[in-house]
């Protein structure tokens, strides 16, 4: 069986005048439904240009997309603006990161959510704000009726986040993208949503990308887990895999820098030295070489070459992008890291 | 709402008091003698103060404006207790030094000649503005929007009395299409009313069109940026749904507060227009009594302007709550 989203070599390049801004290079990933897939990575890694190439929001700006994208026998960057236009909302829908900018400040949450529905659906307005209200109540707004006639910025911030996700799951949509549905907000509303998305999830069906840079939201919430860096994807497997035994040094960078209860107060936190790369300025061969510990390991390959994405044993759907052999990692990891974990 | 609305006309109403006594003191201190002025030629010192006598002038300032207030609530009689004694009923805003009208009247003569360009003109600049804004830019960076921005800067820098005097000159002087601008009653003769009132509107629109051309491009450009567009757009909503119903709804709000605030100003008197094709509206009005001292024209047609300022300040303030759900009127 095919899964519902498949992307296939998938790259988009800004063209800016201080050069091509490679945004993402060839990535790959499929979601089947009913799974969820993590996206994780630092700010400008090109988590949030990917979902907004897989709803085709690219079309008709500067971004030269590449590679392929299938979302339900449907391929997104060939077809044109109409066709995609026709799956947004209906198939696949999208959750955004700041609520209240991304909600209409004119236009009440019940308006934006019938007009949501009223888009693909052959119904009457007052079917639709009907819709909006049965949304609401099962995302868990109170007393929906009278709330539908309120305004975004009447709602509290945990609120908005819900009426963004009545929105998204107003048709019904196989696909959902959310794009650090959690960030702005607190951690007991964070913990709220993300099991409101999974209820969601349980009763429709629906496969859901989850992008975001907090490793414990994935590891709770997700299936699988795709690691990226500058533009690329530097892991990808499923969450057990990959929190069990991560292969990159970004992966083991990111967990040893969680802080444990257990630990020492005094130590000062760990973290990985350096900072993300500029996209216009990509460090030369692996993105990573200038931060990553074990840079000397291969000798001078790390800064000359990229290193290709391969599974990490014959057969294995748990990939890697580095250098060093899954021997040397293995033990890498078992002495250095995971004494740390 | 209501409170709010009730505590703007009040204080609207003491903003005009106060003009009309900066109005006051300015003749007051001003070194000519509206006196001297109205006695002409053949003047001696005898006439002069009883023309002194009979316009109140000989009053000290708190005094002749103390009853010209009074004239605006209850009305007033000039020289009581005389056998020359008239009474103007309120509203009362006296009478012409130089045509001994009364100023209400003249006002109310001049005004419909102001509302017919202001109107008009008003019209014409929102449907040219903001289509060719629009379209600009929808069309941003193309050559539909280089040309429309550029036609609009060199129109925006353009001024009035160039612009008056050389469509005049072409379609009134050469081209004989359209007659002498000026005003008839629209109610009597429609057809000459509104050939008078082309070249005005065009003038006019020429100029401010240009203006609102740039200020709908640029709202509805930084508009397209925002989240709630890319929102519009995730919900699968037609390109043409989401400019109409998303962009331009979001940055109609900018336009209309400019729009309130130039159509008010502008019925104050479309001074330079008015005075650059002769056409007898408030404006006209008001640089002739100038020029003439007569100031309970001056003070007329300065409370007229005001007057329509500070409503248009108000009704766009109250618009603005209906416009911006955010904008709550305490």
């Amino acid at each position: 069986m095919s899964a519902f989203l498949e992307v296939k070599n998938l790259s988009v390049v800004f063209p800016t005048e201080d050069g091509r801004v490679q945004a993402v290079d060839s990535l790959s990933f499929s979601v089947e439904k009913g799974k969820t897939l993590g996206i994780v990575g630092e700010s400008g890694s090109g988590k949030s240009v990917t979902s907004l190439s897989i709803l085709g929001l690219q079309k008709g700006t500067r971004a030269e997309v590449t590679g392929e994208i299938w979302v339900d026998g449907t391929e997104i960057v060939s077809a044109n603006e109409d066709e995609v236009r026709k799956l947004r909302g209906k198939s696949m829908a999208m959750i955004f990161q700041d609520a209240l900018a991304a909600l209409h400040p004119y236009y009440t949450v019940g308006h934006q959510i019938a007009e949501a529905y009223l888009v693909h659906n052959k119904v009457s307005k007052k079917q639709a704000l009907a819709r909006a209200v049965e949304m609401l109540d099962r995302v868990g707004i109170p007393e929906p009726h009278k709330r539908i006639n309120d305004y975004p910025h009447q709602f509290s911030g945990g609120m908005r986040q819900r009426a963004m996700i009545a929105m998204a799951l107003s048709c019904n949509p196989s696909l959902l993208i959310a794009d650090e549905p959690t960030t702005a907000l607190d951690v007991t509303v964070q913990a709220q949503i993300l099991e409101l998305l999974r209820d969601l999830q349980k009763e429709f069906g629906t496969a859901i990308i989850l992008i975001t840079h907090d490793l414990g939201v994935v590891a709770e919430t997700a299936d699988d887990i795709l690691l990226m860096y500058a533009g690329k994807q530097i892991e990808y497997g499923t969450v057990r895999d990959v929190l069990q035994i991560p292969q990159h040094p970004y992966a083991w960078g990111l967990l040893t820098s969680i802080p444990r209860l257990t630990g020492d107060p005094n130590l000062p936190l760990t973290a990985i030295q350096g900072t993300p790369p500029s996209l216009i300025s990509v460090p030369s061969g692996c993105a990573f070489n200038p931060r990553c510990n074990y840079v000397d390991q291969v000798g001078t390959l790390c800064a000359s070459s990229v290193p290709d994405l391969l599974p990490i044993a014959q057969g294995q759907s748990h990939y890697v992008r580095c250098h060093m052999n899954p021997a040397l990692r293995e033990s890498i990891f078992t002495t250095q890291v995971r004494p740390h974990l | 709402m209501l409170k709010y609305t009730l505590r703007r006309i009040v204080s609207g109403t003491l903003v005009l008091g106060i003009v009309s006594a900066i109005v006051f003191s300015i003749f007051y201190i001003l070194p000519a003698d509206p006196a001297r002025l109205a006695c002409g030629k053949s003047c001696t010192p005898e006439l002069v103060q009883r023309i002194q006598v009979a316009l109140e002038l000989d009053q000290p300032l708190a005094v002749q404006y103390g009853r010209f207030i009074k004239g605006i609530f209850v009305g007033r009689t000039y020289l009581a207790n005389t056998d020359a004694a008239r009474t103007c009923s309120a509203p009362c805003l006296g009478y012409s030094y130089q045509t001994d009208l009364p100023v209400r009247q003249l006002l109310m003569d001049r005004l419909p000649a102001t509302l017919s360009i202001a109107v008009g003109a008003s019209i014409l600049w929102l449907l040219i503005g903001l289509s060719s804004g629009i379209i600009s830019a929808l069309r941003r960076g193309t050559w539909i929007d280089r040309t429309s921005q550029g036609f609009a800067l060199a129109a925006a820098s353009l001024q009035i009395y160039f612009v008056g005097l050389i469509l005049q000159f072409i379609f009134v002087d050469k081209l004989a299409w359209l007659p002498m601008p000026g005003y008839s009653s629209p109610f009597e003769y429609p057809l000459d009313w509104a050939k008078q009132m082309v070249l005005p509107w065009v003038t006019l629109a020429f100029l401010l069109s240009a203006i609102y051309s740039r200020l709908t491009r640029s709202g509805m450009i930084e508009t397209m940026g925002e989240d709630f567009v890319r929102t519009a757009r995730a919900k699968g909503l037609s390109s043409r749904d989401v400019n109409i119903k998303h962009v331009l709804r979001a940055a109609m709000t900018p336009i209309v507060t400019v729009f309130g605030l130039d159509l008010g100003s502008l019925l104050g008197g479309a001074v330079i227009t008015e005075y650059v094709f002769n056409i007898p509206g408030l404006g006209k009005l008001a640089t002739e009594a100038v020029s003439n001292l007569d100031l309970p024209v001056v003070t007329g047609t300065v409370l007229f302007a005001a007057f329509f300022i500070i409503t248009a300040n108000i009704v766009v303030d109250l618009l603005y709550s209906v416009l911006d759900p955010k904008v709550r009127l305490t």
